[in-house]
């Protein structure tokens, strides 16, 4: 009995902890999304998070300088996507994976031209982001041990989905941002100005993978290793679909796939090979997207209407 | 019209609006040729003309959508620039397109108040965003709620949405484009009483339109446009249809081919009962060497029924039959070797790939069979030479049958594809608006073209919203309303006007009452 | 890469064959000069000098008969998945799965061959490598079908599976493949009858480079000579317009993803058949083959013969590195910047090629 509320205590914590950065980045998504760019430049925005916030800790020994270095970094990045995708009228897909192979170049090389290592950087002298301890919280049951000693970035992601679903849907920006997402030309027609509005969203959803990656390799772990996000970029791209790129919706698409992440975590402690327990989230990812689309395509068949070439990413509200 | 139906016409006159040599080119097209144009405060100005004659060009160049090559414009007596829809709302100026420019999931009051969004702790301020929708609906009696999901509504409540958000921006000279196109007939109602309204509040209301029982019942003045110049202004009390007509008509219709005399032969398309999306029961037989015209307004089941019979919808009930062949649920390719050959009115999304080599484009459909197919094998050269010969024959201006569709004119292209599905020796042809958007020569090329394939024996679904074409081309015609046929009639003794109240949704039964009454709710 | 359907050019912009095909070449080249330049802008940041690095990658790449065979072979394995994704691509679906495909072609190809290690040699070697194919089709067969049936976007699925292909392989040859007495996750030597031969002294040069001719014109032929390819092509280019002309859009996505998936799992094959004679974790995906080939079939258009091109070309740009980073100290991930840079412009191409053809007065 005692046993079990321990481990029981251990996996909701866990479960928050690796949520976090899904929730992160999807959140990040949540704003491309809503202003009709398809971001699949989430997973190398986060890598260049993780990187950038490890080799600013190691640098200055203060992991709040790592946050704010990769928030930069990401930022830095998610510009070059901006650019290439609002100005120059570029191909999203194409150019989001660009981006992720430039990061994960761009960090192998610059790990060994910065860090002088290869593979992985770890110092056993370099901070993680502190853990909170809340005194008053920890007597709570079930709210204490999920939320007593996490990092500050996990309550940074959770006020998040609050001031992202005031600012989408009471905030003229918001108003401006569903209006860019859903008619572009429309909303050039009366006024928005288009082209401020996403260069906003992109730079906006790289902040926030910046701090995703910070998550990562500050708080989760703390360490970087080469193309460590492994996948979570786009599994937070699949949250976004599935919560519909709203808040809430997104947290909870979030809290699944970090879910999955932490069974599989507490698989792999009972002896079970983390290859095999790894692909958990991956496959619960894929099962989602079945469900999701699954039911459109079954909606849209009931109306009769057309199904027609690659089925576009479509979000409803 | 007698001036008793101008009540509110104030005795204004001034010069508001003054455009002048305004010139547009789209490529080699002349969309504007010069053209000088007046408005006065407070009237209603229509702007009439047919398709293409540069009515919507000319607007959006006065609305900031489009910039002009050469001419200027002045307001209240100032030459200004309009560079885009910002600068025309500064000065007053504001369009309610076609295409409405509105966002189905914001509300009302989102929609009516983006990009000027009314804030208090530089959060939305959503009360006195509703609040401005109601005060205003209730200056101009135009009440939409304000709270309500604009995907929610209604075509003419979103049109009221529309014009709303132009009064809201402070227009005083609003444009619409064929308001009436989208509008159920008590919806038009509506829409001139609020036309009337806005001209009482000292609006000028500039009103594009190519219907003109509409323009002489609601216009003051009437510019008429033609190839992209003006060929009249008229003031509206004293106009006659036959005038606007005369001067509208510069596109000639070309003389129609004599029809050779075909009994009509056994079925070749029979629909029972079909019904499916934006269709609901029909019944329509077309017999070879027959011309059956379906007329109608755009958006009662003209496309979805096309799509029906070429497989490329479901069906949700009823049956198809191609050359006595049951095809209900069969695929594109069992239709089309059935004997179905297929012009579909999109023609560039739908009727041809943009990228792909003109000789291709002209095979698809027949790549199946030889000459093409040789076994497994796609003989280029086979295609080729077939390309070359229709393009020959359809005189399209091409270089080379091995370049991209893409490299074709607009009208070239119409040609390509009208040339592929006429040319093939298929006993069904369903053409959906075979003129569309071309020339005069091209549109000759289609009414040859479909009546050689009547005097082959071909049956011919015509479906067009050109009623014209409809009358001068169908051996029967039905008229479609909201899916259903509400109407047929033999081509040569059709009347025009019955065939326009069936187009309104007005039945045989109720044609009498109403045709006395016209203008009652339907 | 899904058709962009534009309105056709009015007549006036003169475009001729010639100046389509010049700006079809040019926007790839210049593609690759810009990559190229961040490239050297990098290596200037790091203090090394662009014009050594860059000559030392050139003598590393072709320099000495040895390097040449080097580039080749790994060429290989590029040009046949970016033919396999190239396959995709023309077809209008987005395969973004070739990595997984051929991880997991090459970990069925160790095992087969193993077993058929008795077999006279062309026959073990072809059973081994028919069987990476059939794994690799199967591998984009559940995103091809998860595409026509439900309509889930391919292009996040294939994605998502290449993760999924990794730790499968990885706890494949971790644990019950693994090679007895091994130190390394990797599966035994697979029989000598089923290893590729060496076509030249050195043992690089396997006997799949043959394949660097075959694939890319067979691939080339079944586009353009064929009407599964005419179907194929109108499909990618069109997909509404080739349904109505009585293409079966499903049936052929789901045959070009199978294609596509067997010639990106004979890749994985020949990895295993040529170069490691066993499946080694992480010897897929650590060289980055799939992601180059992907990038070979962009920036050749997902035409099978440009493919071929790109592909020598990356794949003297990756054995150059090595040679580079040997005489400069410059790390040869500096490759991979590089090529994520030249996505970059490819991404952009059709404002590219609009700026270059105006620029050079050709269109």
């Amino acid at each position: 009995m005692d046993a079990g509320t321990i481990l029981d205590a251990a996996i909701l914590a866990s479960v928050v902890r690796l949520v976090s950065p899904i929730l992160l980045a999807a959140l990040g998504g949540l704003l491309t999304e809503r202003a009709g760019i398809f971001n699949v430049a989430l997973e190398g925005l986060m890598l260049t998070g993780s990187f950038a916030a490890v080799v600013a800790t190691s640098r200055t020994g203060d992991p709040a300088i790592g946050v704010l270095v990769a928030v930069l970094a990401a930022m830095a990045v998610a510009l070059v996507f901006a650019i290439v995708v609002v100005d120059l009228g570029g191909d999203a897909i194409v150019a989001g994976l660009a981006i992720n192979l430039l990061a994960l170049g761009a960090t192998t090389f610059l790990m060994r031209a910065i860090l002088g290592v290869q593979g992985g950087y770890y110092d056993p002298t370099m901070p993680g982001l502190a853990a909170i301890e809340l005194p008053f919280l920890a007597q709570v049951p079930v709210l204490g041990p999920m939320f007593d000693g996490q990092t500050i970035l996990v309550w940074v992601a959770l006020a998040l989905v609050g001031v992202l679903q005031v600012l989408l849907f009471h905030h003229p920006f918001g108003i401006r941002l569903r209006a860019v997402g859903e008619d572009p030309v429309a909303a050039g027609s009366v006024g928005v100005r288009v082209r401020r509005v996403q260069y906003l969203a992109v730079l906006g959803s790289g902040a926030l993978c910046g701090l995703a990656g910070a998550q990562l390799s500050l708080g989760i772990v703390t360490q970087f290793v080469e193309g460590m996000t492994f996948g979570r970029g786009f599994i937070a791209l699949v949250a976004v679909m599935f919560g519909r790129a709203h808040p809430l919706g997104v947290l909870g698409a979030s809290v699944l796939f970090g879910g999955a992440y932490a069974v599989a975590v507490r698989l792999q402690g009972q002896g079970i090979p983390s290859q095999f327990v790894n692909m958990l989230p991956y496959l619960a990812t894929i099962v989602v997207l079945v469900v999701v689309y699954g039911r459109a395509a079954s909606r849209r068949r009931a109306r009769g209407a057309l199904a027609e070439g690659p089925a576009e990413v479509e979000v409803a509200t | 019209m007698t001036p008793a139906q101008h009540p509110a016409a104030p005795a204004t006159g001034h010069r508001l609006v003054r455009m002048s040599d305004v010139a547009r080119r789209f490529g080699e097209v002349v969309a504007l040729d010069g053209v000088d144009l007046q408005l006065r405060a407070g009237e209603v100005h229509a702007v009439v003309g047919e398709n293409g004659a540069g009515k919507t060009t000319l607007m959006r160049i006065l609305a900031g959508v489009e910039r002009a090559d050469r001419g200027s414009i002045e307001v209240a007596d100032h030459t200004v620039t309009i560079p885009d829809v910002e600068a025309a709302y500064r000065l007053g100026i504001a369009m309610v397109h076609q295409h409405f420019m509105l966002f189905p999931s914001l509300t009302v009051a989102e929609n009516l108040t983006i990009g000027h969004e009314p804030s208090r702790w530089t959060l939305f301020d959503r009360d006195a965003a509703e609040a401005a929708v109601r005060r205003l609906g209730e200056a101009y009696d135009l009440r939409v709620d304000p709270g309500a999901r604009v995907g929610d509504l209604s075509v003419g409540d979103l049109q009221r949405v529309e014009i709303l958000r132009a009064l809201h921006r402070g227009a005083r000279v609003l444009i619409l484009d064929e308001p009436t196109a989208v509008l159920t007939p008590h919806e038009a109602r509506g829409l001139f009483r609020v036309v009337r309204e806005l001209r009482a509040n000292g609006c000028t209301i500039v009103f594009i339109s190519h219907k003109l029982d509409e323009v002489l019942e609601i216009a003051d003045r009437i510019t008429v446009l033609r190839d992209g110049r003006v060929t009249g202004t008229l003031d509206g009390p004293a106009a006659t249809a036959a005038e606007l007509a005369r001067l509208m008509v510069g596109r000639e219709l070309p003389p129609f081919p004599a029809r050779a005399v075909v009994a009509p032969g056994s079925p070749v398309l029979e629909l029972r009962d079909l019904r499916g999306p934006g269709i609901s029961g029909l019944d329509l037989d077309v017999r070879a060497g027959e011309i059956v015209g379906v007329a109608g307004v755009a958006g009662n089941g003209q496309s979805e029924l096309a799509e029906l019979v070429a497989g490329l919808l479901p069906p949700a009930g009823g049956s198809i039959r191609i050359a006595g062949r049951e095809v209900t649920r069969a695929s594109v390719a069992d239709r089309r070797e059935a004997g179905l050959a297929y012009v579909p009115d999109d023609r560039f999304r739908r009727g041809l790939a943009a990228d792909a080599s003109i000789s291709d484009n002209l095979v698809m459909g027949a790549h199946r069979r030889p000459p093409v197919a040789r076994g497994v094998l796609f003989d280029r050269a086979a295609a080729a030479r077939i390309g070359r010969s229709l393009v020959e024959r359809a005189g399209i201006r091409a270089r080379s049958v091995a370049d991209p569709a893409r490299s074709l004119s607009g009208g070239n292209a119409q040609r390509l594809v009208l040339a592929r599905e006429l040319d093939r020796e298929r006993p069904l042809l369903v053409v959906a608006q075979p003129t569309r958007g071309i020339d005069i020569a091209a549109t000759r090329f289609v009414h040859e073209g479909l009546l050689s394939r009547r005097a082959a024996g071909v049956g011919i679904l015509l479906i067009s919203a050109d009623l014209s074409e409809v009358l001068a081309l169908a051996d029967r015609i039905v008229v479609l309303f909201a899916g259903r046929i509400v109407g047929e009639s033999p081509g040569t003794t059709a009347d025009p006007e019955r065939l326009g109240l069936w187009m309104a949704g007005v039945t045989s039964a109720a044609t009498d009452d109403l045709a006395t009454s016209a203008g009652g709710a339907v | 890469m899904s058709a962009m359907v534009e309105a056709p050019v009015a007549p006036g912009a003169r475009s001729t064959r010639a100046a389509r095909l010049a700006v079809r070449l040019l926007v790839p080249l210049a593609a690759v000069g810009l990559g190229l330049l961040v490239g050297a802008v990098a290596i200037l940041l790091t203090g090394g000098s662009p014009i050594d690095a860059y000559a030392a990658l050139i003598r590393g790449a072709v320099g000495t008969p040895s390097n040449l065979n080097a580039t080749l072979a790994r060429a290989v394995p590029i040009v046949v998945v970016g033919v396999g994704l190239a396959l995709a691509f023309r077809a209008g679906a987005l395969n973004l799965g070739g990595e997984g495909q051929m991880i997991v072609a090459a970990v069925v190809t160790a095992v087969v061959a193993a077993w058929v290690g008795d077999l006279p040699a062309p026959i073990g070697i072809l059973v081994a490598a028919g069987a990476g194919c059939l794994a690799g089709a199967a591998w984009a067969l559940g995103p091809a079908l998860l595409q026509t049936r439900f309509e889930v976007p391919l292009l996040i699925t294939t994605l998502l599976l290449n993760y999924v292909g990794a730790l499968l392989a990885a706890w494949l040859v971790s644990y019950p493949l693994r090679e007895v007495g091994g130190g390394v996750a990797q599966t035994p030597t697979i029989p000598d009858p089923t290893q590729l031969p060496y076509l030249a002294p050195g043992g690089r040069l396997h006997a799949g480079v043959l394949l660097l001719a075959l694939l890319p014109l067979g691939a080339w032929w079944l586009l353009g000579r064929t009407v599964a390819g005419y179907e194929m092509r109108m499909s990618g280019l069109n997909a509404a317009f080739s349904e109505y002309g009585g293409v079966d859009g499903r049936r052929t996505l789901l045959r070009a993803m199978l294609l596509s998936g067997a010639v990106c799992g004979l890749a994985g094959a020949l990895v295993v058949l040529g170069v490691h004679h066993r499946y080694i974790d992480g010897s897929i995906t650590a060289p980055g083959y799939a992601w180059t080939g992907f990038t070979a079939a962009l920036l050749a258009g997902g035409e099978p013969l440009g493919t071929l091109v790109a592909g020598l070309f990356l794949a003297g740009l990756q054995t150059g590195a090595a040679g580079m980073e040997r005489n400069t100290d410059i790390p040869f991930q500096i490759v991979d910047v590089v090529q994520a840079c030249i996505i970059l412009m490819i991404a952009i191409r059709l404002t590219l090629g609009r700026w270059l053809g105006r620029r050079l007065g050709l269109t």
